[in-house]
Formats: structure tokens, sequence, C-alpha cells
């Protein structure tokens, strides 16, 4: 099964879980989930969704000048998105439970 | 980690340009808002690649996967951005920034905003102006203004709808009517200008109604009297500069065939042969104004002996001539001059 596909469905998800700790910029947030094991995940979606969380309001953003080269626009996460990281975190955990059910009777999970 | 020196190659910039280009087609903050601090995160993508730029995908496909994650509508086909489309975008934010700027400026931009319905209307007044002019239907002018006023004005609180080829056909039109509007207020200038030598003026001026007119009043026949007062017929008349006046010319008939006047001994007609027989009309409109010929009128003084009493008009509403007597039996030669009640030239006084 190609990953690419279920990583886009978690995107959102991921990202906010690797925001809430700490504040991150784009290219370092990409780092954290392949760190993670999403080594799938391609840049540029990771760089659209955090645009796009940002103007649903569940990130903030910053910028933060370099003296050696571009600045870095920096995300972090605000109490919209951590409800929001709250409720989907709760919804694919059920998700997961359902699909280990039905691996479970499919005999491929021990 | 965040300690590694960032190179911004020229290629980054580039790729990122290319990028930006593909994205082209949305609004410049959303299009700030998704690719800031691209440059340094691409950077340090590059630094840490062992491919380097080559590793990425194609400026298009990053581009479709940066639209797509963050949420952007799939870009319309045939819209690539042009170099006129970038240029039109630059100048967007320029004066967006030059008003943001400059309070002047937001002043007279919100000016020209709240003015934009005078600019329709002047388009569609301009536009009806050059059709008449090219068309030269003079009389349709004011309808014709009216009507590209109006359709004008609809347009222009529409036109942010306009796509694709009708969009360009307005694009069309706007710059056709700008050279209306320049050359209508060159025209106005000059005509008026013009109005204050108008009696001076060696010629009539050339946009003036063809055919023959008498103080500005067109005429339509003339009536030709010889100098015992009698009406002459079949008069063939030519002006100074040797062309024929002919107002039978252009006219039709009954039949529809253009009506010509009577043919020479070698065949050829003559148009300006006086006057016009009133019975075919001559194309002329029934205008109450029209003035009814006398069947004579006074003979000129040195031609007084040989008037005979009995030639006094009859017919003329105004044809009676009173002399001072009150005796018809002669007629003196300081009987007033029968007046036409038309503007038509009285013929006794031609040079």
């Amino acid at each position: 099964m190609d990953t690419t596909q279920l990583v886009k469905g978690v995107l959102d998800l991921a990202v906010l879980a690797v925001v809430a700790d700490e504040d991150g910029y784009g290219y370092d947030i990409v780092r954290r989930l392949r760190a993670a094991g999403l080594e799938d995940v391609g840049d540029a979606s990771v760089y659209g969704t955090l645009r796009r969380l940002y103007s649903g309001g569940a990130l903030t953003s910053y910028v933060v000048p370099s003296d050696e080269g571009p600045h870095r626009k920096y995300y972090g996460i605000n109490a919209q998105g951590r409800a929001t990281l709250h409720t989907q975190g709760k919804t694919w955990d059920a998700f997961a439970q359902t699909m280990d059910g039905l691996l479970e009777e499919a005999g491929v999970k021990a | 980690m965040n300690t590694m020196k960032l190179p911004t190659g020229e290629d980054v910039t580039q790729y990122i340009a290319a990028v930006r280009a593909e994205l082209a087609d949305l609004p410049p903050d959303d299009l700030d808002d998704l690719t800031g601090g691209l440059e340094a995160d691409l950077s340090e993508l590059v630094a840490e690649s062992p491919s380097g730029l080559a590793g990425l995908a194609s400026p298009q496909e990053y581009a479709a996967e940066l639209r797509s994650a963050a949420g952007f509508p799939v870009r319309a086909e045939q819209s690539k951005p042009t170099w006129w489309s970038q240029q039109k975008d630059l100048a967007r934010r320029d004066l967006a920034n030059l008003a943001a700027d400059y309070p002047a400026v937001r002043q007279a931009r919100d000016l020209a905003i709240e003015l934009r319905p005078v600019w329709w209307i002047a388009r569609g007044v301009a536009l009806a102006w050059l059709l008449v002019i090219w068309g030269s239907v003079s009389m349709l002018l004011y309808p014709l203004a009216i009507i590209g006023a109006v359709v004008s004005v609809y347009v222009g609180r529409r036109g942010a709808e306009l796509v694709g080829w009708p969009r360009r056909l307005l694009m069309a039109a706007n710059a056709v009517a700008v050279l209306g509007v320049v050359f209508a207020l060159g025209a106005a200038i000059a005509s008026s200008r013009g109005y204050v030598g108008y009696n001076n003026a060696p010629y009539p001026e050339p946009m003036s109604e063809p055919g023959l007119q008498f103080n500005g009043t067109p005429s339509s026949n003339l009536y030709v009297y010889d100098k015992d007062g009698k009406p002459v017929t079949d008069v063939r008349i030519f002006t100074d500069t040797g062309q024929s006046v002919d107002l039978a010319g252009g006219f039709l008939g009954p039949d529809g065939s253009p009506l010509h006047g009577p043919a020479d001994i070698y065949g050829h007609p003559w148009d300006n042969t006086f006057p016009l027989p009133t019975d075919q009309g001559a194309g002329v409109d029934t205008n109450p104004d029209v003035w009814t010929p006398p069947s004579a009128i006074p003979p000129l003084g040195t031609a007084a002996t040989a008037a005979s009493p009995t030639t006094a008009p009859t017919g003329s509403p105004s044809g009676t001539v009173t002399t001072p007597g009150g005796a018809a039996t002669t007629m003196p030669t300081t009987s007033p001059p029968v007046r036409p009640t038309s503007s038509l030239p009285v013929p006794t006084t031609t040079n």
C-alpha cells in the first residue's frame, strides 16, 4: 500500500502533533515528521498544510530574521490548534482501533 | 543543527521564482503566505540532501503539491502567467503599497474608483460617436449615444465577471473608446475655435450637410424668374467654381430609380435643371415650410414699361401686390417687392 496516500489523510494531525511540543519552521517540521517515521512525506505538502492550518486559525506564525540567509517562518500551535489536535486525535484513535479489530479478525494481527 | 550556514544559491532562488510563477494566479497575499520562508526551507533541504536541487520535483509539480496541500483550487487551464499579467500583478501590488504609505495616493485611488461611472458613460458616448462618424449617420448620434452609455454602464458594473474573449473584447473597446474620447475632445476644441471665424471661412466646413444651403438652411429647389417677373423653367445652374448645382442627384423617383433631370440633345441628363419638378417630389419630404412659388412676381424696374398689368400675381398667398394708388392698371416702379414666406433667396437679389 502506498503510504503517501495514507499520510495525506492524516497530515493535518501529524503536523499538529509535531508542532504541539515546540514551534518550528517549515523544513524543521518536515525533518521531525521524517524522523518520526513518516519518511515519504513531501516537503511541499507539509508547507502547504502549515499554510492551511495557519489560515484556518489552528497555528500562529512569525518570522525570524537570519543574518546568515533568508528569514525563517516559524509556526506554533494555539488553543484552537490544540483543540483540533485533541478531537482529531480521538477520531484517529477510534479509526485505528476499528482497523485493528478488523485485522485481528482476519488473523493478520498477532 | 540550526547553526548550519544557509547557502542561498542562485539555483534555489531561480527554483522558487519558477514555483511562484506557477502560483501567480493566486492573490498576492496568499502567494506570499504560501511561499514565505520557502527560500530558507529549501536552502536547508538542498544543503542536507545528497542530490541537492536535483532531488526536488519540477517547479510545476512542487507548486501543484503546495497548492493542493494548502487547499487552493487547481489552477485553471490556459491561465499561465504571461509577461503582461506579471506586470499587471506587480503594478497592482505597487499601487497597493503606495496607497498604504501615502494618504494622497489612497484618496486619488478612491476618487478614481468613485468616478468610474463617468468613464463608463464617456466610453459609451465615445463609441457611439465613432460609430456615427464611421457610418456617417449623424442623425443617429443622440439615440446611439444614449444606447451606448446604457450598455457601457451595464458592462462596467459587471466587467469584473467577464473572462476569456468577452474580456478581451472589452479591453479592445476600452482602447478604442480612449482614442474616441481624445478625438472627440480634440474635435470639440477645434470646432469651438473654428466657430468664431465661421463667417470668414472661404469654404463651408467639410462636415456640413450635402446639397445646397442658403444661410444655413438646406434648400431643395430653386425658382427662377426673368426680368418680366415670369417663372422660368429648365434653367441649368452652375456655381462660380463650375460645379453643377445638382439637387436631384441621389434622390429616387417613384419607381426607385435615380431621378435625373431632362436630357440634352446628346442624351446626357442635366440634374442641375431648375426648378425641379415638384410633383415628383424630387425626394423632398413634404415640408410645411416649403414655399409655394407665385406664378409671377413684379417685373424689374428697367422692364416696367414692358410689364403688363394682367401679370399681377394671383396664385401666391402673399402675391397680391398692393399699389399705392390702389389701381392695378399701372405698375409703379416703387412697388414693394413680394417677399417669399420662406428663407429661400429672393431671386431678384442675386448678384
